[in-house]
């Protein structure tokens, strides 16, 4: 995946300067050579401010067990979903901890209890429980999506915030589409 | 909308102290924790900046993008948003990236740049989440689940262009 990643990147550059030299606008490109690296380090001085902010407060909620509560608000619905959850405390406080800091845009915290939740839940094939959990992993499920909110406020937006109806209707809709997709794609365990 | 961030914050720190937690403290290892992911996030947003800065000041996105175009034309799909699309599930930071660059050349306010945050903050870096929590490689079943969870991506895709247009 990370040599994927280089890829793109060198396709973007190859083709950036490709077109560059036969459109004439060289004179940009090699502006923008010099000129982004050092813009992005503005971009990333930006957002650390509300990413650490944001980071504070999420610890805090962590901290006073606010996010445990959600969990343990979360685990029936859960077991219900991941039916594989039920069998075992461990692997279900790991499960539920995971998707409630998700939940509330703790990524750090959550990937340790994710790895572990998975572990728990392995089987000799992928089951419908451990596709049920990654599934609602790979569809972001995020109340308030910070970072995003911040480079729309570094951009001039009017209300950073008013993408935030779309964003939960998009999320709802997409785990249901995934649950739905797992259910049909990986048969039940017996 | 405006509300629920500053709610938010104070029903938490209000919650912490009625609890009696050292709030200050969990709040500046909560600070830590965040310089840490900038930091970490920090390489990749450098490099896919500056590339997609280079590809798009270049011309080569405006060439791309038209190519793309009588595809995206049969279906109504709005081209702009494919570049974020193609990266979002392959790097969280990259992402970043792209939108940033949206933003910037779009404007914030305008369809595409909604479009561009509601795609972004909706859908996960689906191939990073897979490397971390896939715990056995060679499970029977994982490509058939990679597939599924592209599908999921796609399908949000779709879903995010549709629902801005519905309500934005």
């Amino acid at each position: 995946m990370i040599r994927l990643i280089g890829w793109i990147c060198f396709l973007l550059f190859f083709f950036g300067v490709l077109y560059s030299v036969i459109f004439g606008t060289s004179q940009q490109v090699l502006a923008d050579f010099l000129d982004l690296p050092s813009q992005s380090v503005t971009l990333v001085i930006n957002l650390t401010g509300t990413i650490c902010f944001f980071s504070g407060i999420m610890n805090v909620a962590k901290q006073t067990g606010l996010i445990d509560r959600f969990a343990r608000f979360l685990s029936r619905p859960l077991g219900a979903l991941i039916p594989d959850i039920r069998k075992n405390q461990v692997v279900r406080s790991d499960v539920t901890m995971n998707l409630a800091s998700n939940f509330f845009g703790l990524g750090n915290a959550a990937t340790p209890f994710g790895i572990r939740g998975s572990m728990g839940l392995v089987k000799e094939s992928m089951t419908r429980s451990l596709a049920t959990f990654l599934i609602l992993n790979t569809c972001s499920v995020q109340l308030i999506p910070t970072t995003v909110c911040a480079l729309r406020q570094a951009n001039g937006a009017e209300n950073p915030t008013d993408i935030l109806p779309a964003v939960w209707l998009v999320q709802v809709f997409s785990c249901i589409f995934g649950i739905l997709l797992v259910r049909v794609l990986f048969r039940e365990e017996k | 909308m405006r509300g629920i961030l500053p709610i938010l914050i104070l029903f938490v720190f209000g919650f912490a102290l009625i609890k009696k937690r050292p709030v200050f403290a969990d709040f500046c290892d909560g600070v830590k924790d965040g310089l840490r992911v900038c930091l970490n996030i920090f390489p990749t947003l450098l490099l896919v900046l500056t590339a997609v800065g280079v590809f798009r000041s270049s011309g080569a996105m405006e060439g791309l993008i038209g190519a793309l175009a009588p595809l995206c034309q049969v279906s109504n799909f709005p081209t702009e948003i494919l570049p974020l699309a193609l990266i979002r599930p392959l790097s969280g930071g990259g992402a970043l990236s792209v939108c940033e660059s949206m933003l910037k050349t779009y404007g914030a306010n305008s369809f595409v740049g909604r479009m561009a945050s509601v795609l972004s903050a909706s859908t996960e870096t689906t191939f990073y989440t897979l490397a971390v929590y896939l715990p056995k490689k060679s499970m029977k079943g994982t490509g058939r689940f990679i597939v599924c969870a592209l599908l999921c991506d796609c399908f949000t895709l779709f879903l995010s262009v549709f629902i801005c247009r519905l309500i934005l």
